[in-house]
């Protein structure tokens, strides 16, 4: 396991470098694969860095899981399931009910 | 107005009880502000209460007053991210996260490169914190970054639209939410991964 990362920063990682643009440029295609179609030859550009960057593979990772965790909160304030969640602070309630009120008594 | 009510919860006077607290945590993830989170609940049940004649009752209550408040966040965004304070922040916002010059210009800056996050919260409890620090770290980028990212990710809206609502074009769009999952990814890191490995060190 110990030589195979070896082997890969040692010969993998610098065929990989030359090959494909630097981690900033493939970082940017890794986003935008999440956001549009990327082109056949971004694709294999994210595909050989990746190979030999591990760095670069696991900012993939990572917005994936951000992702997914983002999504599930977005649907937890939907559903209302925040147990001890924010509420409306007294002063805004009061401040808010009596706009309310005011408006009705017209 | 007291025709309409023809159910109780149909009772403008119940719809703080009812649906504030759900109101202002839609728009506080939103808008990452107490202040200005309340300010758009209270304008949103205002604009609710002078169109109740035209709510057409195909929908719940909560989901027209939340159609209402989705607009007024929209407003929100469109004016943060066409006001001029906000702009420099995309013209000057260089990713500190990579290096600018010499033989490894663009590759990651030592330190800032992403670690290890194998150990992910799995359980609910550590999920929660989780998910608190995420809430936190959303609040913490700049502004009109934060407005495309959230309109993307939270609301679901897709490219075009965003693009529509805000007048920007695609290839900037891909620019912006670069910047943001950049940022929220490096925050993460620093917030609750190192957190979470100094904690285990103790």
């Amino acid at each position: 396991m110990k030589n195979g990362m070896k082997f890969k920063m040692k010969v993998i990682k610098p065929v990989t470098d030359w090959l494909t643009p630097p981690c900033e440029d493939i970082t940017y295609l890794i986003s935008k694969s999440m956001d549009a179609k990327l082109s056949l030859r971004e694709r294999v550009q994210v595909r050989i860095h990746i190979m030999g960057c591990i760095l670069c593979h696991r900012y993939q990772e990572q917005l994936q899981k951000i992702e997914r965790v983002l999504k599930k909160s977005a649907q937890s304030v939907e559903k209302e399931e925040t147990g001890g969640g924010e509420t409306l602070s007294p002063e805004s309630y009061n401040r808010i009910k009596s706009s309310i009120h005011r408006h009705l008594s017209h | 107005m007291s025709e309409h009510a023809t159910s109780p919860g149909d009772n403008p006077q119940s719809w703080l009880d009812q649906h504030g607290d759900y109101l202002f945590r839609y728009a506080l993830i939103r808008v990452s502000d107490r202040g200005m989170a309340e300010d758009l609940v209270q304008e949103t049940f205002l604009a609710a209460l002078k169109s109740y004649s035209t709510f057409d009752r195909n929908s719940s209550i909560r989901t027209w007053l939340t159609g209402i408040l989705r607009h007024k966040v929209m407003d929100h965004f469109r004016h943060i991210y066409k006001s001029e304070k906000n702009k420099i922040e995309l013209e000057s916002g260089n990713m500190d996260d990579f290096i600018e010059q010499g033989k490894d210009k663009g590759r990651w800056r030592p330190g800032h490169a992403p670690g290890d996050w194998s150990d992910m919260p799995d359980n609910n409890l550590q999920q929660k914190e989780f998910m608190a620090v995420l809430k936190g770290c959303l609040g913490a980028l700049p502004e009109r970054i934060a407005s495309v990212f959230k309109l993307s990710e939270l609301d679901g809206l897709d490219t075009v639209e965003i693009c529509k609502e805000l007048g920007i074009t695609s290839t900037n769009y891909w620019v912006i939410m670069h910047r943001a999952r950049t940022g929220l990814r490096r925050c993460l890191e620093i917030q609750w991964f190192d957190k979470a490995s100094t904690d285990k060190a103790k």
